[in-house]
């Protein structure tokens, strides 16, 4: 693996670590209000600040992408097990099977995915439960789109019509040659899919639609501070860097991977 | 002509899907639609009965699927129901507001095609020297910034420190100069990337060692050949993202108090408003596909060979 790619799996490692041992290392509470150290300055006691209410800005930083991160983790885990299961059904069956559910995935195709993300989230009322259904009917169609076209790629493949001429059956064949040669375009596509999930989380949170206020999350920090960015910069350039250092990294690995792991379908993937 | 009939039916159970989803809607949401309406009649407390005439009125005892055949043939005729809020037609209101969006978004793709075509050009020309170096690192950059937060920044800098820029609204050329800068950064990284990957594809093929034996020069060979030929992939990748723009121009036009349709999706998403919200989503998803299917079509138009009925590589 190139150096730069290592430079960002470590920035990366850092961040996820610092957010897991965010009880540890925080220094305070993130949630505990104090009114009497309102927007105070850095200092050797809040080393950035604090925000509005007199919230430790570093603490919230600390804390601020934990849920993002495991809902962007489980979001995306779900959405390739909705599409590796769909594409492979698709893929593999062919015939009216594949036609019926090309016809589903051309509908979610066809639907701006930031337009229905929106109407889902906003209709179904702000929490994490509206933001993960909303996030995986947004993109279970991309996932299953690239595994189809895998798996139509494989069952063509001389080894695979060899296989099935020795007799073996269609669990055999779909669990011994498709799923290990779809490994590596998998691998890849989830790591872009999250560094996107992020941001989307991050975006709805904003709008007001994804994590609620009070919670420490970068996404809502970044609305919490918009009203004081003339005098109090740093409360929104922060966690705006959070989100985009955490998206900048993981990019930046999937590009690593893909360059590593998949040289078939490089154009497919480089839509990001 | 078999290929545009294709086309154009394949976009019809699209267009049903999208309809039907946008219905779903109504029907997942937590709230009793009569309630809603009531309420934000002045009502502050509709009685039982106020609601159970209502309920009739609107139709809500029918079995779904009537309703749904009920609500899609007033969506046929443009009758997108009326705003809860304002008592007026969505759709009236959706197109008054569509310049706006439109405006916006033809100003985002022409600022994401000037920054990805020329610099993914140069970039595949001097494919791993500093330029390309350069140009994949801000590609990456610009698809990770998160686009509320560039906005804001954009506002500090221009609007704020230098003020040369007006911070929001709509009107003026002015106005849409950094709406559309934020909505062009992560397009216009991926055109870079895009572009870049097609033009290497043309430059490896054999016919380019051939133009070079020819002795044709370096310059000609790359605008006069391979560009020609990258183009056309990157045109139907530009037609579908003016459709995703559209769809998602809805953080700058709240940030930068754009009066377009995601702007007004997002005070009837606020305003429990259902109505607006499912014309938004038919109306986004209706421009998606027309414009992914002008570009299909334009595409046919270009290769006499997917006209005639033969497959796309």
């Amino acid at each position: 693996m190139k150096m730069s790619y290592r430079a960002a799996a470590g920035l990366l490692a850092f961040v996820l670590l610092a957010s897991l041992l965010a009880p540890l290392l925080a220094p305070y509470d993130p949630n505990q209000i104090n009114m009497a150290q309102r927007l105070a300055p850095l200092s050797s006691v809040h080393w950035l600040g604090t925000d509005t209410l007199g919230r430790d800005v570093l603490s919230r930083i600390l804390y601020g992408g934990r849920v993002s991160i495991v809902l962007a983790l489980a979001v995306t885990l779900a959405t390739m097990l909705v599409g590796l299961l769909l594409g492979t059904i698709s893929g593999y069956a062919g015939g009216w099977i594949d036609e019926a559910i090309q016809i589903v995935v051309s509908i979610f195709q066809g639907l701006p995915g930031l337009a229905l993300m929106l109407a889902i989230a906003g209709t179904l009322g702000p929490g994490v439960k509206s933001l993960f259904v909303a996030l995986l009917f947004t993109s279970w169609a991309d996932f299953s789109r690239v595994v189809r076209g895998e798996v139509m790629k494989i069952r063509e493949e001389s080894y695979v019509e060899g296989t099935r001429a020795l007799g073996a059956g269609h669990v055999y064949i779909i669990g011994r040659h498709m799923l290990p040669n779809l490994l590596g375009p998998l691998i890849v596509l989830f790591t872009i899919r999250i560094g996107r999930v992020i941001l989307s989380i991050a975006s709805l949170s904003f709008l007001g639609l994804g994590l609620q206020p009070p919670a420490a999350d970068w996404g809502v920090m970044v609305n919490d501070a918009r009203p004081y960015f003339r005098s109090y910069p740093h409360l929104m350039i922060a966690p705006g860097l959070c989100i985009a250092a955490v998206s900048l990294c993981i990019n930046w690995l999937g590009d690593g991977l893909r360059d590593k792991l998949d040289t078939r379908t490089e154009k497919e993937h480089s839509l990001l | 002509m078999a290929y545009f009939i294709r086309r154009l039916a394949a976009a019809v159970p699209v267009l049903i899907g999208i309809t039907f989803i946008a219905f779903a809607l109504s029907v997942a949401s937590p709230g009793d639609p009569a309630v809603e309406l009531l309420s934000m009649n002045g009502f502050s407390q509709p009685t039982e009965e106020q609601i159970a005439v209502k309920r009739e009125e609107m139709g809500l005892n029918d079995p779904l699927l009537a309703q749904y055949g009920h609500w899609l043939s007033k969506a046929l005729q443009g009758d997108l129901g009326t705003s809860y809020m304002t008592k007026e037609s969505v759709s009236g209101e959706l197109l008054r507001r569509l310049p706006a969006t439109l405006s916006l978004s033809l100003l985002a793709v022409l600022f994401a095609v000037l920054l990805g075509v020329p610099s993914g050009m140069l970039m595949a020309i001097r494919r791993n020297r500093l330029f390309d170096h350069i140009g994949r690192a801000l590609a990456l950059i610009l698809v990770s910034i998160p686009g509320f937060w560039l906005a804001i920044m954009l506002i500090a800098l221009w609007s704020e420190k230098l003020q040369l820029l007006p911070t929001s609204g709509y009107g003026t050329w002015k106005h849409l100069l950094m709406p559309a800068v934020v909505l062009a950064s992560g397009t216009g990284a991926i055109l870079m990337r895009l572009t870049r990957a097609a033009l290497l594809e043309e430059l490896n093929k054999d016919y380019m060692l051939t133009a070079r034996a020819k002795g044709l020069r370096e310059s000609f060979i790359v605008l006069r050949h391979a560009l020609r030929n990258a183009c056309i992939p990157l045109l139907t990748v530009i037609g579908s993202y003016f459709g995703a723009i559209v769809g998602g121009s809805v953080i700058v036009e709240v940030i930068f108090a754009v009066p377009g349709i995601g702007r007004f999706a997002m005070d009837g998403i606020f305003r429990r408003d259902y109505p607006v919200i499912q014309g938004y989503v038919v109306f986004t998803g209706l421009i998606y596909v027309l414009f992914n299917l002008a570009t299909d079509l334009c595409y046919g138009l270009a290769h006499p060979q997917i006209r005639l009925g033969g497959k796309l590589r």
